[in-house]
């Protein structure tokens, strides 16, 4: 029984379709990790964080794929999952292996130059608030509304937390 | 990036977005694929299916309530909850027909018995691979441990039966993060065990393949799919072992580890490699996944500094183009306990 007519004559859509629907979703959702492995390699320390990270959002998403409304907002989407599932994870409980830090080898290893080290270095000291606010208006380019929604704060608050991480940038990089 | 007059935001903003557009072509470089571990763990929800989803599961969890036969994920199973029985037993499950003898189980090693009747427990890949090469419904002895992970399979279809999201997961060692081996329940009603969160049960099932039952011209593959044919053997339920458990008493030094890697290293480094970091763990938690190791193997994981030659020229003559440039770092991975190298990545990840 691949089609049926339910009351009022709707139909639900055939499995096939909805199969096919949900295969194209998962392939968009996959087509996003490099960006949301990027974005949590500044939302979490260290690399395996970033992955367990990603790993949770897709989970999440995967749960809730019926509350997306917008499939053209699918990446904001899951950045803002993201988002919000670092900040749970500040509150967990520590983690019980002590990682040792590979960043700068990392960093070296992608190619980067001294300077963006330095400034990734510098994005990774600033607090966490105003880490996400940079990282998601001025790394991924989501706009101060979009920002304060992922964030769960005011505009203004993020216009604020914006202003103080230029402005210590700048003060760490001079 | 070159260097910049950082008292201008403007020029500041840019190098942000320079610096992120490098990590997502970095993350691009190396996909992980973390969508597809995630796959087989969450029956996703699709879009407009909520209200009809509602529905259809809550006559599916009132009919469960009367017949006690849907599995985790869905409803709790009635009968035996794992949770507090006290020691390991041997066959506390009844044969699955009457006059059949208890099986004798072989000893028990790592916490699931290595054999049954005589015939081998297999567990993870060595399962899986028994079930590609089957041929017919003969018998198949898989063991491996439940875990307290919550399973999602939302979307309920009339071959749920012999779908694995509702049937048995086990796990191939006793820690999350390993793969699995899914078993369709089949026709049998036999209860799961609701295991804690945070704990395990080793368990080992008679499965079989090419079930007779399974409904043809369907996307299932009814001729490799593990039926089960009944529960022959349970632990009890532990927590979950931390994974420094499974550090071995003794092993190589750190001197000793990162001196082995730098001799490693050397054999393919155009300048003297130097060591970045040296960390020992479990293999999951110190290195990259997706190799065939066991993701609780105690390992050291050594990143070392020099100039190799990037993944793709490996297979071809470096001095033909086009070929990448050299790589700065290299990951070498040793065994703890004997220090031989398990694996070697460059660059590093």
């Amino acid at each position: 029984m691949e089609q049926e007519v339910i009351a009022g004559g709707l139909e639900k859509p055939r499995i096939s379709d909805r199969e096919a629907e949900l295969r194209r979703l998962k392939e968009a959702m996959a087509s996003h990790e490099p960006a949301l492995l990027a974005t949590a390699r500044f939302l979490v320390r260290q690399e395996a964080d970033a992955r367990d990270l990603v790993q949770q959002t897709f989970e999440t998403a995967l749960r809730h794929l019926d509350e997306l409304h917008d499939e053209h907002k699918l990446r904001a989407w899951l950045t803002t999952i993201a988002v919000r599932a670092a900040a749970r994870r500040r509150y967990s409980v520590a983690r019980f292996i002590h990682w040792a830090s590979t960043d700068t080898s990392q960093a070296r290893s992608a190619g980067m130059d001294d300077a963006a080290i330095a400034l990734r270095a510098a994005v990774q000291r600033l607090p966490d608030r105003v880490r996400v606010a940079v990282l998601l208006h001025h790394m991924v380019g989501f706009s101060v509304q979009e920002t304060a929604a992922a964030m769960r704060v005011t505009e203004n608050t993020v216009k604020s937390e914006l202003k103080t991480g230029l402005s210590r940038l700048r003060e760490t990089m001079r | 990036m070159k260097e910049e007059n950082w008292s201008d935001d403007a020029a500041l903003v840019e190098a942000l977005r320079s610096l992120y557009l490098a990590e997502v072509e970095r993350a691009a470089r190396r996909p992980q694929n973390l969508l597809a571990r995630v796959n087989g763990q969450v029956r996703p929800r699709a879009p407009g299916w909520s209200l009809v989803g509602l529905v259809a599961a809550g006559i599916i969890l009132a009919l469960a309530a009367v017949s006690g036969q849907l599995g985790h994920g869905l409803a709790p199973i009635a009968g035996p909850k794992g949770g507090s029985s006290g020691s390991s037993s041997l066959a506390t499950t009844r044969p699955s027909s009457p006059g059949e003898s208890a099986p004798a189980f072989g000893p028990n090693v790592g916490g699931i018995p290595e054999t049954g009747n005589g015939e081998p427990v297999l567990l993870g890949s060595a399962a899986s691979v028994a079930f590609q090469n089957s041929t017919d419904d003969r018998p198949i002895l898989v063991g491996g441990w439940l875990d307290g992970s919550q399973v999602y399979c939302a979307a309920f279809t009339s071959t749920w039966r012999w779908s694995t999201c509702y049937g048995y997961s086990l796990l191939s060692r006793p820690m999350t993060g390993v793969s699995q081996i899914g078993v369709a329940r089949g026709l049998s009603d036999a209860p799961i065990d609701a295991v804690p969160e945070g704990s395990v049960l080793p368990t080992v099932l008679r499965v079989h393949t090419h079930d007779p039952n399974c409904p043809s011209g369907t996307r299932i593959d009814c001729a490799h799919l593990p039926v089960l044919d009944a529960i022959v053997w349970k632990g009890s339920v532990e927590p979950m072992p931390n994974p420094d458990s499974t550090r071995p008493a003794s092993g190589i030094s750190k001197p000793d580890a990162v001196a082995r890697a730098l001799q490693f290293a050397r054999k393919d480094s155009t300048v003297s490699p130097t060591t970045v970091s040296a960390v020992d763990g479990p293999y999951l938690a110190v290195a990259p996944p997706g190799a065939n190791i066991p993701g609780d193997q105690w390992v050291w994981a050594i990143t070392v500094s020099g100039s190799f030659p990037a993944p793709d020229c490996a297979a071809f003559d470096p001095s033909t183009p086009p070929c990448l440039p050299n790589v700065a770092t290299k990951l070498v991975v040793l065994d703890y306990a004997t220090g031989s190298v398990v694996l070697a990545e460059a660059p590093a990840p």
